[in-house]
């Protein structure tokens, strides 16, 4: 008995150092099993950069070299011909077509399969963002043309320019896009926000396309992208919404009803509810607990408890701890998913 | 961060298929930020597809490479755009492509990519017929994955395969009341995704399948969302309302630990529309925001008092 209670005291304790070593270790290499994150490893990079700016650390990083590998990944127009695959325009998540590394932005030839991902460009203007690039190198022209032409009639919007998804995630990386940039000729705000209002399920909240079961995620990006678009007035139900995200929190929070506790949760979940300025509603010692319960040895958060820490799960648990200021983790912003310098 | 299968591996080096092909490496250096240590296979197939993906080399040799590109790593969005253009230009049968997409997706169920493709072929063979059957493969390992549902909702609207469906998804409920995938699936298919939902009929037949329902296990917020969902936007006339009201008002009674006849009944009290709007009945909805505050749902204590104060306010202004 004593036995355990020593360990539920033991695992209530915010391993920082832990988490600073764990998470900068992927930053340094990572391991082969990562490889399948090889053409998302822009996002990766994101979750480690953002993850060390809510420890505290982001300035002992090698800011340059991490600047440089993100410019490298923009994707111009054609040096000859800049309406040749223009739509391609914006960033790619890795390494992985063959380019010669270009951190200067140096003029290139387009090329049909050489195209951005609508999640790449979010996250790599995220992270200069956060690194306090001053945007110099962005060709913001191309990406705004490239992402005029990812949405879709009905207000959605294309990951890639080709034939592709569309759905919830991306009409939130656009509005990020837009925001970030302090654009908006990119995005048909009207069509968008009919396209959001068109995915809220029976049950509240949203799909992550229409008629589908609502699900923290797909609300976060649905109620996000309206906050951004100044639209989030043209929700009839927002009690009702409310109410369904605050049903969410077992001790952790679920993402769908009658599912299981997720890390990531409290920060879709906490964010949308930060966004409606409730989220001081919900239960901060259980959420909390539940998110350091699954906090590894060596640092790092997981999904749940004894099973392998991730980064993804690492940067979202530490977002929900911030919300909640605990432990001096600052706050992200609920829009755009990261720490904004005021 | 998936763990591969370790299959024997020939260097395409060796090969002679591949011996006109000038491979092109990844150009970083391990110094760049979350640099990869990458298998000794990867790197190789990965620098033959750079070669033929950068001079778009349309081939069947070219396709296969796909394959394995997508072995090591199906999330890569731009394989499959390739993989796409080879298909096309090939003009190969895509009930092959489907064949092969099966076996990838039972590996792979929550990769979005899989499932893009295959509504891509699904959509070139113009014919849903294996769709039905493919999802039920899926749900046996996941019976709540998320793609799998869309997929099957897409290719229920898309090639109008609506028979039987509420048969199909009444056998999940026989398993699990609680399956809110489900409960969603219903909603989808007895509304003909939203169209029907205006259908007096139908909202009175979903109004009596939740409760029916609920009658079995009232903890459940799957079916409560439901029936109140219907409930809401149905054009109910006065005495089907009260008897309804009276059936969760008793139900109230019978569970009283049970945090949904409650909350269902502070909306029916506090809104105007449901005609029970009154100085006693907000004077009840307060009780029980605190009987939920400090017995019945005491995780949401902060959010039944927030609503407590809401109902107070009314009760000050109106009455």
């Amino acid at each position: 008995m004593e036995q355990k209670e020593e360990k539920k005291k033991k695992e209530l304790i915010f391993k920082k150092k832990q988490h600073i070593e764990w998470i900068k270790r992927f930053l340094k290499l990572m391991p082969t099993e990562t490889q399948d994150y090889d053409s998302n490893r822009m996002t990766m990079l994101y979750f480690v950069v953002s993850s060390l700016d809510l420890l505290g650390e982001v300035d002992n990083l090698d800011k340059k070299s991490i600047i440089d590998f993100v410019y490298s990944q923009q994707i111009l127009p054609d040096k000859d011909n800049p309406e040749k695959y223009i739509e391609n325009c914006g960033f790619r998540g890795g390494q992985f077509f063959g380019r010669d590394e270009n951190p200067q932005c140096q003029p290139t030839n387009s090329h049909l399969y050489d195209h951005s991902h609508i999640a790449m460009t979010y996250v790599a203007i995220a992270i200069l963002t956060i690194l306090g690039d001053d945007y110099s190198r962005l060709n913001k022209n191309a990406i705004l043309t490239a992402l005029k032409s990812l949405q879709l009639d009905d207000g959605s919007f294309l990951a890639i320019n080709g034939i592709y998804e569309s759905d919830m995630r991306y009409l939130y990386c656009a509005c990020c896009i837009s925001k970030m940039l302090n654009d908006w000729s990119g995005v048909n705000i009207e069509k968008a926000t009919k396209y959001i209002l068109s995915a809220q399920s029976y049950e509240n909240g949203f799909g992550l396309l229409p008629g589908r079961e609502s699900h923290g995620g797909s609300t976060y990006c649905a109620l996000a992208s309206l906050s951004m678009m100044g639209t989030l007035n043209q929700i009839s139900s927002k009690d009702k919404v409310i109410e369904w995200l605050i049903r969410r929190q077992l001790t952790g929070f679920e993402g769908r009803t009658n599912k299981m506790v997720d890390t990531c949760y409290s920060f879709w979940i906490g964010a949308s509810l930060k966004l409606f300025n409730v989220f001081d509603l919900i239960d901060f010692e259980q959420c909390s607990n539940f998110t350091l319960s699954t906090q590894g040895d060596y640092g790092g958060f997981a999904k749940w408890p004894d099973i392998v820490q991730d980064p993804l799960h690492t940067y979202f648990g530490l977002c929900g701890l911030g919300f909640m200021k605990k432990f001096d983790i600052p706050e992200v912003d609920p829009e755009l998913g990261f720490r904004i310098k005021k | 961060m998936e763990k591969q299968e370790e299959i024997p591996y020939e260097p395409l080096s060796k090969l002679p298929e591949w011996k006109d092909i000038q491979p092109i490496p990844q150009k970083e250096s391990l110094k760049d930020p979350c640099a990869i240590l990458y298998s000794p296979q990867f790197s190789e197939v990965m620098d033959y597809f750079r070669a033929i993906l950068q001079k778009k080399e349309y081939s069947e040799r070219a396709l296969k490479l796909t394959t394995e590109v997508i072995r090591l790593n199906c999330s890569n969005y731009t394989v499959w755009e390739y993989r796409r253009g080879i298909l096309e230009h090939l003009k190969i049968d895509l009930n092959t492509e489907l064949d092969y997409l099966d076996k990838v997706i039972e590996q792979h169920p929550k990769n979005y990519q899989v499932w893009t493709h295959r509504v891509w072929v699904t959509t070139k063979l113009n014919s849903g017929d294996r769709e039905k059957a493919f999802t039920e493969i899926a749900f046996l390992n996941d019976s709540k994955n998320y793609h799998a549902w869309s997929h099957r909702f897409w290719a229920i609207e898309y090639f109008n395969l609506w028979d039987g469906e509420l048969e199909f998804i009444d056998k999940f409920f026989e398993n699990d009341l609680r399956h809110n995938s489900a409960w969603a699936a219903r909603f989808f298919v007895a509304t003909q995704n939203g169209k029907l939902k205006n259908d007096p009929k139908i909202q009175l037949q979903e109004i009596e399948f939740s409760l029916s329902k609920i009658n079995l296990t009232c903890n459940n917020e799957s079916a409560w969302n439901y029936f109140i969902s219907f409930f809401e936007i149905a054009n109910l006339d006065q005495q089907q309302i009260n008897d309804l009201v009276s059936k969760i008002e008793t139900k109230k009674t019978r569970h009283r630990f049970c945090p949904f006849p409650m909350s269902f009944l502070i909306r029916v009290y506090s809104d105007k529309k449901f005609g029970y709007f009154s100085k006693e009945n907000l004077e009840k909805a307060i009780t029980f925001c605190d009987a939920l505050s400090d017995e019945c749902d005491t995780i949401r204590k902060a959010y039944w008092n927030y609503k407590k104060i809401g109902l107070e306010k009314i009760l000050k202004e109106e009455f």
